[in-house]
């Protein structure tokens, strides 16, 4: 049994800049629209929540069968969002600070 | 599981509604169920009247006032659920039988049919069978079953429902009783009611007692169930309470659960219309216990055959029903969440589905669209999985209704689309001030992957629904907006399933969704040159000047506040007169794609479009033409094109691409389909405000001769005759012609006149113009003057596109035309304009290499024999003189002499295949203003050499002799430019008498070149003139002096044989003199000179001769004369030890004074010894010199003697030695 996983950038204009599929489950096409189907749904409950709070990281905050959707919301409301079925909390944490350095970096490298 | 729960659900009767009898056509069904629906609330105080109390009720707190029965009406009933007792709103507690009539006519096998049926309901307290429409016959019959039937006589519809309602309430009070009368039952007996979780196979003693404990609460429970059913929530909250007692002392968790939940219900239903923060709080508090409840009430041990799961989401439902708004979105997700949590374990798959149709729709009303759609698509999915038609289409449904989540749409669903036409038009004028933001919005929440995923299952399930519409439009959809990321056998299937769904459809039908191609508007085709449209206004009678640049520049200051912004440009139609609109289709797809018809679509009701049919193989694109004829006056909006493809009609918006394209630009979308296709970029064209006018005139123009450009050789002279018609319906009654565009002085002639004589010229009038041109010479840039090109000989110089100068006739029709639309008022109806190009192509002719002056001296011959004729005295034979002197000016008279012959000599080289003959001609026309002696020689104006021919390549050389323009007078003035400015003297008035003169020198100059023309011709047809002007005008500049101004004196000699002079040399008398200088001055010259021999001169004899000397200034001129004769080697043979020359006679140092213009001679005789050519020189020393000899002689100071010298002069002596 294998951790499943899919990865997704979604701009301020809700249109995904990035995907990927991770994790070491078997990757079926069906499954990969799944993931993003539930991202995708995810942005409804993300794009409320993110105003409740003060925090980037919004742990755990949709779910769908065993799957959980966490979201780090950016300042310029770039969103990263994982779908994950592990609940390792301060592993993904860590991880969507890394691609928020990485994106800023990326974003800096545009502008120049 | 049931759908559309909520915690008012407790308070509804249940009553099932059956079709009996005949099959009862779907709209009539429709209309007796909605008659029905319409009454769900029975007010209590309404049906008192059908009431009779026949014990006392059991509802001691009904609130007859306020309080009402709720129906739910379940068509088509339903089965016996296993939870009836549990809660009494389960249960049929009445069925109502429809019947249509006319459909069924047997009543009595009706009334038995819905005793069968209803015999199914076994909980049902009351039954009705109602029929509607019944005819005479029937309503007889059924009066007699009063009982068991309800007719409903055909009425109108007021009475209907009024009927209708009367029936219901009946039905409301008999229920009442019904349940008063349970009540006042299960009070006093008790019943035994049960669940399917009571265990029944092992039904132990400790059971039995347990339930007997139990039975208690749970009467109480659903005592307090029918109190609600029966709209009396007090009394139903007192036996809920009671029952909550109870069942936590006995532990019944399931029915602890139940009765909280009538309870919340009864306080819900008794507080409907005060809904506070408290109730709220006190609901919600509730509920989660009824949650927690129907959780701990899971027993593992009878799980597999009995679940409270359904309970249990059915509790969070409904509190998330109850919750469900903004400001707790975080709760009602929270709950939706778990309810989506317990669907997974739910068994029953109708279950699992119904679960997440209210979880979608829960999401749905919180605002929460994508979570909504994402639910219905599990529904959807769920349905996919049960292979039916009907779940087939109920997931067709759904998933159209997810399309809107993720912008999918069809357009036929979307209401923004379908604007009106003027909405339309305003969108696509203000296209251009989109703001960026918008645009973005335009693509906002693209998830490519998603949307194909969804669309191929709408696809999928639309098929499989057997909607062929639908599978089209699916498709259509699909392959439009993601043909990108499909791949070429992708492509190719959805065209084959778009070919398979339009087999299916009937031919002609309408989709809102375009597939391909992608169509964007190129261009307008503005009117052809043919058939501008001036606007004009009535003040303005020369309307056509300054409507247009005039000039070679296309942009002019002045003219930029009218056309501030092209892209606003109108454009006006003309009714009945075709347009034409460019638009580029693309297809980006891997297939062959062929558009059956596509035309313009007009919202505006006045334009006929004609379709046409274009193939597009794949990956290209393509500009086509469509056109069409405005039929009406008024506005045109074209928001884009009808196109038929794949089997079905669609319409075509430019926005929609327009748009794409933009997006594209943006990088929002994957492609740009003109793009992949190899178009080139295109600026966005867009719409002008179109209007269609009323016909105008048309005039067309037809240039005989065909449109292709005329060839001429530069300098040839040709007409083109033009033959305009009037093509249009309207009289021409103004007309203007000019000229415009490049090289205009090449026209020659305009035939303004005989246009104007043709007006007013009908509809179908022609009128044939002839305008004259002369070919323009090649500029340096025009021509390539590489020798090394030139010989070939497709690359000679030709002039290019564009140099050709432009007819322009503006036209107008009777003003007098009345606008349609204000009929009171005559308008002013433009005026049009039509340019004729003069197409001509000008190669290059016979070309002008260069000019340079020649001088030669050929001394005079003196002989026997006569000179030919040319005498000028014979002024009357006229012919004769012309032709001499024609004849003399080329060739030199041996006899003549000559003396400081000028000449100009052309060179002509000729690039070109074919020969030109060259002729010069001198025009003799001037007019020689000098000491009030004015002579104009009318009968030799003109006067040319031999023509020379040039063959193809070669070149060839002209002489021009220019002795004709010598002055006759040596004048002073003429040496007024000669005054040294250096002098000092620069005063005003002498710098002007200096200019003055220099422009009347000036004028003279251009005077004598204008006089020479070279003219050619070339094979029988072309003719014309070669332009050297500027050519001949530098070669003479430098000499210009010496060929205008005469020596001061002339000299000549002439034979005196045996003392008789020749008689024509008497000629200095005023007459003579006046039609000598007629010719110029070399002509009189001539006369001096022209020395008469009777024979040849011999040696060894005495020669009698005469030095003539002329004075040609106005002055007395006092000279020294001396004379010599040379011998061929040039010595002098008078002088010397070795002369061979005797004379008789001063041949040296004669002092002679020479009255102003006149002549002297002087004797003396010569005699030879030697046989031989003789040269005789005079030559003489002017004394006293004014300045202007001075000057003539170009000499500086004035101690310098004037030196003249006449020409040599030759005697040819014959004889022996």
């Amino acid at each position: 049994m294998g951790s499943t996983a899919c990865f997704i950038i979604v701009s301020r204009n809700d249109i995904p800049i990035y995907e990927a599929e991770l994790g070491s489950a078997i990757k079926k096409e069906e499954a990969a629209h799944q993931h993003q189907f539930i991202l995708h749904a995810a942005l409804d409950i993300a794009q409320d929540l993110a105003w409740t709070t003060s925090a980037m990281f919004l742990k755990a905050m949709d779910r769908f069968n065993e799957l959980v959707v966490s979201v780090y919301v950016t300042a310029g409301h770039t969103r990263l969002m994982l779908l994950h079925d592990s609940r390792n909390e301060d592993a993904i944490k860590s991880f969507f600070q890394e691609v928020h350095e990485l994106y800023i970096k990326v974003q800096l490298l545009c502008i120049v | 599981m049931e759908p559309d729960v909520s915690m008012e659900t407790g308070s509804m009767i249940r009553i099932a509604v059956i079709p009996v009898g005949g099959a009862i056509p779907h709209r009539r069904l429709r209309e007796y169920v909605s008659m029905l629906a319409r009454h769900t609330r029975i007010d209590l105080s309404s049906i008192s009247s059908f009431y009779s109390e026949h014990q006392k009720s059991p509802f001691t707190h009904q609130p007859w006032e306020s309080s009402s029965l709720r129906f739910k009406y379940m068509v088509g009933g339903a089965p016996p659920s296993p939870w009836e007792d549990f809660q009494a709103h389960r249960k049929i507690l009445a069925v109502i039988g429809l019947c249509h009539c006319p459909a069924s006519p047997d009543l009595h096998r009706v009334i038995e049919q819905f005793a069968s049926v209803s015999k199914g309901y076994a909980s049902a307290l009351a039954k009705r069978l109602f029929a509607f429409s019944p005819s005479d016959e029937q309503l007889k019959d059924g009066g007699e079953k009063a009982n068991s039937i309800i007719l409903f006589p055909p009425t109108d519809q007021q009475a209907h429902e009024l009927q209708v309602l009367t029936m219901i309430q009946d039905l409301a009070a008999t229920l009442l009783m019904e349940f008063e009368k349970w009540v006042l039952n299960a009070e006093s007996v008790g019943t035994i009611l049960k669940t399917p979780l009571d265990s029944q196979s092992n039904l132990g003693s400790e059971e039995v007692i347990k339930a007997k404990k139990r039975r208690l609460a749970r009467a109480q429970k659903t005592i307090g169930d029918y109190c609600l059913l029966a709209g009396s929530p007090v009394d139903a909250n007192a036996h809920f309470v009671t029952a909550i007692e109870l069942a936590r002392l006995t532990g019944d968790v399931f029915w602890h659960a139940g009765a909280l939940e009538g309870s919340v219900c009864a306080l819900l239903v008794d507080r409907m219309d005060e809904r506070d923060s408290l109730l709220e709080e006190e609901t919600k508090y509730r509920y989660y216990t009824v949650i927690q409840l129907y959780k701990r009430s899971y027993l593992q041990d009878n799980a597999q055959r009995v679940s409270t799961v359904t309970f249990e989401l059915e509790a969070q439902l409904k509190l998330a029903r109850y919750l469900c708004r903004r400001h707790l979105a975080k709760e009602v997700v929270e709950l939706l969440m778990n309810a989506s949590d317990g669907a997974k374990s739910l068994i029953d798959a109708s279950d699992r589905l119904i679960s997440y149709v209210e979880i979608a729709r829960l999401f749905g009303s919180l605002g929460y669209h994508r979570k909504a759609a994402f639910f219905s698509r599990q529904v959807a999915q769920l349905y996919l999985k049960q292979d039916n038609i009907s779940a087939a289409i109920s997931a067709m449904q759904v998933l159209s209704v997810t399309s809107k989540a993720y912008h999918v749409q069809s357009r036929g669903t979307n209401q923004k689309q379908h604007a009106a036409p003027d909405e339309l038009a305003s969108g696509n004028t203000d296209f251009g001030k989109i703001h960026p933001q918008s645009i973005i919005s335009l693509f906002e929440s693209q998830w490519s992957t998603l949307q194909m995923v969804v669309l191929r299952e709408i696809l999928m399930s639309s098929v499989r629904a057997g909607d062929p519409l639908a599978a089209w439009s699916a498709a259509a959809r699909l392959l439009r907006s993601f043909y990108p990321l499909i791949t070429p056998a992708g492509q190719s299937a959805l065209a084959s399933s778009l070919a398979n769904s339009a087999d299916r459809l009937p031919s002609g039908t309408r989709c809102a969704d375009p597939v391909l191609p992608f169509i964007r508007l190129h261009s307008f085709r503005m009117h052809p040159s043919q058939m501008e449209i001036i606007k004009r206004n009535s003040a303005k009678t020369d309307w056509w000047s300054g409507s247009a640049p005039s000039g070679p520049f296309i942009y002019t200051p002045f003219s930029k506040g009218g056309t501030a912004d092209s892209n606003k440009q109108d454009l006006t139609w003309i009714v009945g007169e075709p347009v034409q609109v460019l638009v580029e289709l693309a297809n980006p797809c891997a297939f062959d794609l062929m558009v059956e018809s596509i035309y313009l679509s007009v919202h505006s009701g006045n334009f006929d479009a004609f379709p046409v049919s274009v193939n597009l193989p794949p990956n290209t694109s393509r500009v086509i033409l469509l056109s069409g004829i405005p039929t009406k006056v008024g506005p045109v909006t074209i928001p884009g094109c009808i196109v038929h493809c794949f089997g079905v009609t669609t319409e075509h918006l430019f926005r929609d691409v327009d748009n794409l394209l933009l997006g594209a630009a943006q990088g929002l979308v994957l492609s740009d389909p003109f793009r992949c296709c190899g178009s080139v970029k295109l600026k966005n064209a867009h719409f002008p405000s179109i209007s269609v006018v009323p016909p105008l005139p048309l005039l067309v123009s037809y240039v005989v001769g065909g449109d292709g450009a005329t060839i001429l050789y530069e300098g040839e002279i040709c007409d083109i005759r033009i033959r305009l018609t009037n093509a249009g319906t309207v009289p021409i009654v103004q007309a203007h012609m000019s000229l415009s565009g490049k090289n205009q002085h090449s026209v020659v002639s305009i035939p303004c006149d005989t246009l104007n004589s043709a007006l007013p010229l009908k509809p179908g009038a022609e009128v044939s113009l002839t305008v004259t041109i002369k070919a323009w010479k090649l500029s340096l840039t025009d021509s390539d003057h590489d020798p090394g090109k030139n010989t070939s000989g497709n690359s000679r110089g030709v002039s290019k596109e564009g140099s050709n100068p432009l007819l322009v006739i503006h036209y107008a029709g009777p003003i007098s035309q009345i606008d349609e639309l204000h009929p009171s008022e005559p308008t002013v109806p433009p005026g049009r304009r039509l340019v004729v190009p003069l197409h001509i192509s000008v190669i290059q002719g016979l070309r002008f290499v260069k000019a340079r002056l020649l001088s030669m001296e050929i001394p005079a011959r003196v002989s026997e024999i006569l000179p030919k004729p040319a005498t000028l005295n014979d002024i009357n034979t006229e012919d004769n003189t012309v032709h001499s002197r024609m004849d003399s000016l080329v060739k030199i008279d041996p006899y003549r002499g000559s003396w400081e012959l000028r000449l100009l000599e052309l060179e002509l080289s000729n690039p070109t295949d074919v020969v030109f003959d060259v002729n010069v001609f001198v025009q003799l026309d001037t007019s020689v203003n000098n000491n009030n002696i004015t002579v104009v020689d009318h009968d030799t104006a003109e006067f040319g050499c031999p023509k020379t021919r040039i063959d193809h390549d070669c070149s060839a050389r002209v002489l021009i002799p220019l002795e004709h323009f010598k002055l006759p007078i040596l004048d002073s003035s003429l040496f007024a430019k000669d005054s040294p400015a250096s002098d000092g003297f620069g005063s005003k008035s002498s710098s002007f008498k200096e200019r003055n003169t220099k422009a009347e020198l000036a004028a003279s100059i251009s005077n004598l070149v204008s006089k020479i023309k070279v003219r050619w011709q070339s094979g029988r047809n072309s003719s014309g003139e070669l332009n050297i002007k500027d050519a001949v005008q530098a070669a003479l500049q430098a000499s210009v002096m010496d060929i205008l101004l005469p020596d001061p004196l002339t000299f000549g000699f002439r034979l005196i044989n045996n003392g008789s002079r020749t008689e024509n040399i008497v000629n200095l008398d005023p007459v003579n003199l006046k039609s000598n200088t007629s010719d110029g001055s070399p002509d009189s010259h001539r006369d001096v000179i022209k020395v008469r021999s009777r024979s040849l001169i011999s040696a060894h004899e005495m020669t009698d001769i005469e030095v003539l000397i002329r004075n040609n200034t106005r002055e007395l001129i006092r000279m020294s004369l001396s004379l010599t004769c040379r011998d061929v080697a040039g010595d002098n043979c008078i002088e010397g030890h070795n002369a061979t020359v005797l004379w008789a006679g001063i041949l040296s140092g004669i002092s002679l004074e020479i009255p102003p213009l006149d002549e002297v001679t002087h004797p003396f005789s010569l005699y030879f010894l030697v046989p031989g050519e003789y040269s005789l020189l005079a030559a003489a020393i002017i004394d006293d010199a004014n300045d202007v000899l001075r000057s003539r002689a170009r000499t500086g100071s004035p101690e310098d003697p004037i030196f003249c010298r006449g020409s040599p002069f030759r005697i040819n002596v014959t004889g022996t030695a």
